[in-house]
């Protein structure tokens, strides 16, 4: 399908790279059958740090309270290394951390 | 600064991955988005991650702002940060786009960070599953319970619906099950 926008446009824009114009938009939607209309605003959701925490917090004693402890790196590590990852780094890596 | 708000939180794992993603997420002008394990860490807050996951394109420009940042680029788009505390944490760009829906997160009056949003994490984590192997069972398994009473279940259902039906072979509806059923015999769903 042809848009009449360039593939390296189309390619900046597909990696956030630019911006396109409205009449760029226009051109794409129309490959669609879509138009400006179509489009749906997706509300994001904003939370504070403070409710993140909060969230997780309450995630780690949810799981204590089933007997689900702490997840295992090194479990998580030899993971990686079954499907031939080289893992040395993240091993080094956790090392350096409490 | 992003970078030395990290050096201050040793003490803080959670809050230190939240500045040093933001540092790059600079870097970056504000593309990336925390996935992986540091965004489950943000839902259990008890999973350590080995590294930092984020999704954006890089281009060399982006490489040279991150290293002028002080990251080390090991390797592609592979980047290394040392603490002052020795402390040393991986940062890694292992796909362009998410896959799925972002949040945000209000780090401070003029910081914000994106992040996949939990349900979509929790699709990440399913598709994860398919493989079948007991650790990515587990980790399923905990992120869902952690989360289980602030997830939107019905949305996971019918995106796990519209995935099987793009990729029928793939056993996610099958993961999904598994994973639910445990689930349900440690907490009401």
């Amino acid at each position: 399908m042809r848009t009449g926008v360039s593939r390296a446009q189309i390619s900046l824009i597909e990696n956030g790279k630019a911006d396109p114009r409205i009449s760029t938009l226009v051109k794409i939607l129309a490959c669609y059958g879509s138009g400006l209309a179509d489009l749906e605003p997706n509300p994001v959701e904003v939370v504070s740090v403070a409710e993140v925490m909060a969230g997780a917090a309450r995630g780690a004693q949810l799981l204590e309270a089933v007997g689900l402890g702490p997840s295992d790196p090194q479990a998580r590590l030899e993971w990686k290394e079954q499907r031939q990852i080289d893992v040395g780094i993240e091993r080094a890596a956790l090392a350096t951390r409490s | 600064m992003a970078l030395d708000q990290a050096q201050t939180l040793g003490e803080d794992a959670m809050l230190r991955i939240l500045w040093l993603a933001k540092a790059a997420d600079y870097g970056i002008k504000d593309r990336a988005v925390l996935v992986g394990g540091a965004a489950v860490n943000l839902h259990t807050g008890s999973y350590r991650p080995t590294d930092v996951d984020m999704c954006a394109f890089l281009d060399a420009s982006d490489r040279q702002a991150l290293v002028e940042l002080g990251f080390t680029n090991s390797q592609g788009d592979h980047f290394e940060y040392q603490f002052e505390d020795g402390e040393l944490w991986l940062l890694e760009f292992p796909d362009s786009q998410v896959d799925g829906d972002v949040s945000m997160i209000q780090l401070s009056a003029e910081d914000t960070l994106s992040v996949i949003r939990l349900e979509s994490l929790i699709v990440d984590r399913l598709l994860q599953a398919t493989d079948g192997t007991r650790n990515t069972f587990e980790e399923a398994v905990r992120l869902c319970v952690a989360a289980h009473r602030t997830t939107d279940w019905n949305w996971v259902g019918a995106e796990i619906g519209r995935r099987d039906s793009l990729e029928p072979g793939l056993g996610l509806s099958d993961a999904h099950d598994r994973v639910l059923h445990e689930v349900r015999s440690l907490v009401d769903l």
